[in-house]
């Protein structure tokens, strides 16, 4: 098990630096969604870009650069929340299916699992924001799934592994077993997925911010500066240009980090070749 | 006959056990939540000054004094005998106006879904003949949210040709079906790419081919057939991004369409619509990823025997 275990370190050395990053993003994202709301400065209402206001200024004359860094760090905030507690669930889940591989319990989970992510997250999302459910909590109840489907099946086949079972004949508990023996080996399959989790739950928080969900009054937003394409559109594009790429650029990252991290992790598509 | 083919009785059965459970969960969890809002609907209809009698007289008219669960069995047998409730935006009954607007998105959806196909099996065998191309730069792409290209589009296609969505809706249209061929064009291509170059486990038949020295248009040949389920499963899968991609589009483009009604209906808390939608969507849903399971599990079992 532990060459296993090193030669996984060894192969992941180099997407490992772009999780630092990512851990970076989020503790950053987690300061600025401290800093206070831009103050509304009527004499300066929708200036362009300049060198004092790099990307200009919005209809009440807030730095629309201000808003959205402060938006962006929100939404990055509650999306990485939301994968690492959606990630936790699935993967307790996954644990308990993979204890009962095909047993009564594994089913009722993938029937719920199957259910759930029949739909579009963002749609089922709404649906339970319009009941006026917290939208956080939605998105964790949602996300679950594809981490749970990951761990499941990855704990399911090392649990079957030479190690595993020689383990279980030295009388180990199967707890200690899945914590010690399988887990460590599972981890390089499992954070791709909840990368791929943050980078939905991202995504959602977005677009429910751009249809008016989940935005506190005064509070800037992604979504809602999004949304202002909609309003004003190519008289004032610098408002929500910004946002636009920002949001189209970290999802793309999101998925760029959690595609070299599947191919370089020891099983990965990769490694088929 | 092909394996799915032989097993369609089980295979419907199944399916139609998964439609129902899912819609059962899906209706109970709206009507939980829904009745989890601390608003009440017949003090709401007779207003703030009304009598608590005639309050209480409502609430029994209503049945909202029955238990929960009694509740929630007669509003699905009112479901399923077509009554999703009246739109009050609509002013008509929600099922009727969320059925008129289904066949045009659908029709989007049909359009998108094919050209991605079309793109997607274009870009996958360019990839294989160029042998340069990252597929993880597919998914990247892949990952881009359909409102933030749609809002894009919005702005360059009316800084571009002068066109709003009004006064040229024929381009906003061509822009939707664009956008939401995207998701299953880059999924057909990622899958290509990734069975053509090799990326998934060889098969034997492929490797035979190789050391036999077969010509290349011969390992080509068997490398499509072999990718075949896949396409058709990543295909099956990726309604769910296109249906999402159609349904911003359609708003934010202001076109006819479920998904502007739809979301206008989540915005004003048109609960009838809403859960009217919703129940379509999972009955169109449902047997497009009971398709792609099956077809996966054809690629599993054809895997295994290559093996």
């Amino acid at each position: 098990m532990n060459s296993y275990l090193q030669s996984s370190v060894a192969a992941w050395r180099a997407p490992i630096s772009a999780w630092w990053v990512l851990a970076a993003l989020w503790v950053l994202s987690v300061l600025l969604a401290l800093l206070p709301a831009p103050v509304p400065v009527p004499s300066l209402k929708l200036l362009g870009p300049s060198l004092i206001h790099w990307l200009g200024t919005d209809e009440l004359g807030r730095a629309v650069g201000y808003m959205t860094c402060i938006g962006t760090a929100r939404s990055l905030r509650d999306g990485f929340a939301i994968a690492i507690v959606s990630g936790l669930l699935g993967l307790v889940a996954g644990a308990v299916s993979a204890l009962r591989f095909n047993g009564l319990v594994d089913r009722a989970l993938a029937l719920v699992g199957d259910t759930l992510r029949s739909f579009p997250t963002v749609l089922l999302a709404l649906l339970f924001s319009t009941v006026g459910l917290p939208i956080v909590i939605i998105l964790i109840v949602l996300l679950w799934v594809p981490v749970w489907r990951v761990s499941r099946s990855t704990l399911a086949f090392l649990l079957a592994e030479p190690y595993a079972l020689r383990a279980r004949l030295a009388g180990q508990p199967m707890f200690l077993i899945l914590l010690r023996e399988t887990l460590p080996n599972a981890w390089p399959a499992i954070l791709p997925t909840v990368l791929i989790v943050a980078a939905d739950s991202f995504v959602a928080l977005v677009a429910l911010e751009f249809l008016g969900f989940g935005v506190e009054l005064g509070k800037p937003s992604l979504g809602v500066l999004l949304a202002r394409v909609l309003t004003v559109g190519l008289s004032a594009p610098w408002i929500w240009i910004p946002a636009t790429l920002l949001t189209m650029s970290l999802v793309g990252l999101f998925a760029f980090i959690a595609d070299i991290t599947e191919k370089n992790r020891p099983g990965g598509t990769t490694q088929c070749k | 006959m092909p394996d799915f083919v032989m097993g369609w009785p089980i295979a419907l059965g199944i399916l139609a056990v998964r439609i129902g459970f899912s819609a059962l969960l899906v209706a109970f969890a709206v009507f939980a939540a829904a009745s989890a809002v601390p608003v009440d609907p017949a003090r709401a209809l007779l207003g703030p000054m009304a009598d608590e009698a005639a309050v209480a007289a409502l609430r029994g008219e209503l049945g909202m004094e029955a238990p929960f669960i009694i509740q929630f069995m007669r509003w699905v047998m009112r479901l399923l005998h077509g009554d999703f409730g009246y739109s009050p935006f609509h002013q008509r009954p929600a099922l009727d106006v969320v059925m008129d607007l289904v066949p045009l998105s659908l029709s989007r959806l049909g359009l998108s879904m094919g050209l991605g196909v079309l793109i997607g099996a274009l870009l996958g065998f360019q990839t294989f003949s160029a042998r340069a191309f990252s597929r993880t730069l597919y998914s990247s792409t892949l990952a881009v949210p359909a409102f933030a290209l749609a809002a894009c589009s919005l702005w360059l296609a009316a800084r571009t040709f002068g066109a709003t969505p009004l006064s040229a809706p024929w381009l906003y249209q061509v822009l939707t079906i664009g956008i939401a061929a995207l998701p299953t064009g880059l999924a057909v291509a990622t899958t290509l790419s990734q069975w053509l170059h090799g990326d998934r486990p060889l098969t034997r038949t492929r490797q035979y081919l190789e050391l036999a020295g077969a010509p290349e248009h011969v390992i080509v040949r068997n490398l499509v057939r072999e990718a075949t389920p896949a396409t058709f499963a990543v295909t099956a899968n990726s309604i769910v991004p296109a249906l999402t991609a159609v349904t911003f589009c359609e708003f934010v483009f202001s076109l006819k369409g479920f998904g502007a009604v739809f979301l206008t209906a989540c915005q004003k808390s048109d609960l009838p619509i809403v859960v009217a939608g919703t129940l379509i969507t999972l009955a169109l849903l449902i047997p497009a990823q009971a398709l792609s399971e099956q077809l996966s599990s054809v690629i599993g079992r054809r895997l295994a025997r290559a093996h």
